[in-house]
């Protein structure tokens, strides 16, 4: 009662307890703040993973892409035979894991895989029964898949070291 | 499977034709493949002495139908069973095969190249 007859101590209680409310507000909306930024920055280190994760896979192929062309180049058609295979699987594996971050080399890439299954399904024959031309254009394609993937892995890891998705 | 793989090949033979698909080289001699626009779905086509193979595939590279037409079958299907789709399928995959093998070529512009060299010449 003595407090609300006197006006001097209520309007310091007043500005005091206005004073305290904008302070907590403003704690609230930097403790928002500062959580989105943590969340953004929570997204941007999972993508920046991912996207070194999609290199070192694509490293992983264009090395078996540059082996099998050396297989075939040495007319090792056995050990040309089960790279193939392997490098079918895990080229399936990685546009599948990766596509995201494939852009417009998705299609040529799919192109590669096709031209892959070919391969596979031709090299399943005996290797002497291959044709002249059919051993100039496995060196093509083999040539080609190793150009393409070389590429590839080039961009991902062009846009890694720009640390692109951070 | 025949009557439905016939309805492919004879839409593959039309949108080549508009020049809407473009083929290339498969593996294989006289192979020759091609993806849509979209990447999700592929054909092979082949024709191999008497046997002619049509193939398509899905984005995973299953084979979603894989037809292998023998001349003998063609002749024998139409002679037992008076079934005439065979034989259609087999003109149809080697029509394909050879419109496949001119895209892949590039005849045509090569043809419209020559064409215009000669008239440059002509010109001169």
């Amino acid at each position: 009662m003595i407090l609300l007859d006197n006006p001097i101590p209520r309007d310091w209680f007043d500005w005091s307890n206005a004073g305290v409310g904008i302070v907590g507000l403003a704690f609230t909306l930097w403790a928002v703040w500062q959580a989105t930024g943590a969340k953004e920055a929570a997204r941007r280190a999972e993508q920046s993973v991912i996207r070194h994760n999609a290199e070192v896979d694509f490293s992983s192929l264009m090395r078996m892409a540059k082996e099998l062309h050396g297989y075939v180049e040495g007319g090792m058609m056995h050990e040309a035979r089960l790279r193939t295979t392997d490098l079918r699987s895990e080229l399936a594996l990685a546009i599948r894991l990766h596509e995201v971050f494939l852009g417009e080399q998705l299609n040529l890439l799919k192109e590669k895989q096709l031209d892959l299954t070919l391969v596979t399904d031709g090299l399943n024959r005996e290797s002497k029964d291959l044709s002249k031309s059919e051993r100039v254009r496995l060196l093509e394609i083999t040539g080609a898949i190793m150009d393409v993937l070389v590429g590839q892995c080039g961009k991902l890891r062009s846009s890694v070291e720009r640390g692109e998705g951070q | 499977m025949n009557e439905q793989s016939l309805g492919f090949v004879n839409q593959l033979i039309e949108k080549t034709e508009k020049g809407k698909l473009s083929w290339s080289a498969g593996f294989e001699d006289d192979q020759y493949k091609t993806l849509l626009p979209d990447g999700n779905l592929a054909f092979v086509v082949q024709v191999k002495g008497d046997v002619r193979k049509f193939k398509m595939l899905d984005d995973h590279q299953d084979i979603i139908i894989e037809e292998t037409v023998p001349l003998s079958e063609t002749v024998a299907n139409k002679i037992n069973y008076g079934d005439d789709t065979c034989e259609r399928l087999y003109e149809a995959i080697g029509n394909l095969q050879e419109l496949a093998c001119r895209r892949a070529s590039q005849v045509n512009e090569k043809m419209a190249k020559l064409a215009k060299a000669g008239e440059m010449l002509a010109a001169i």
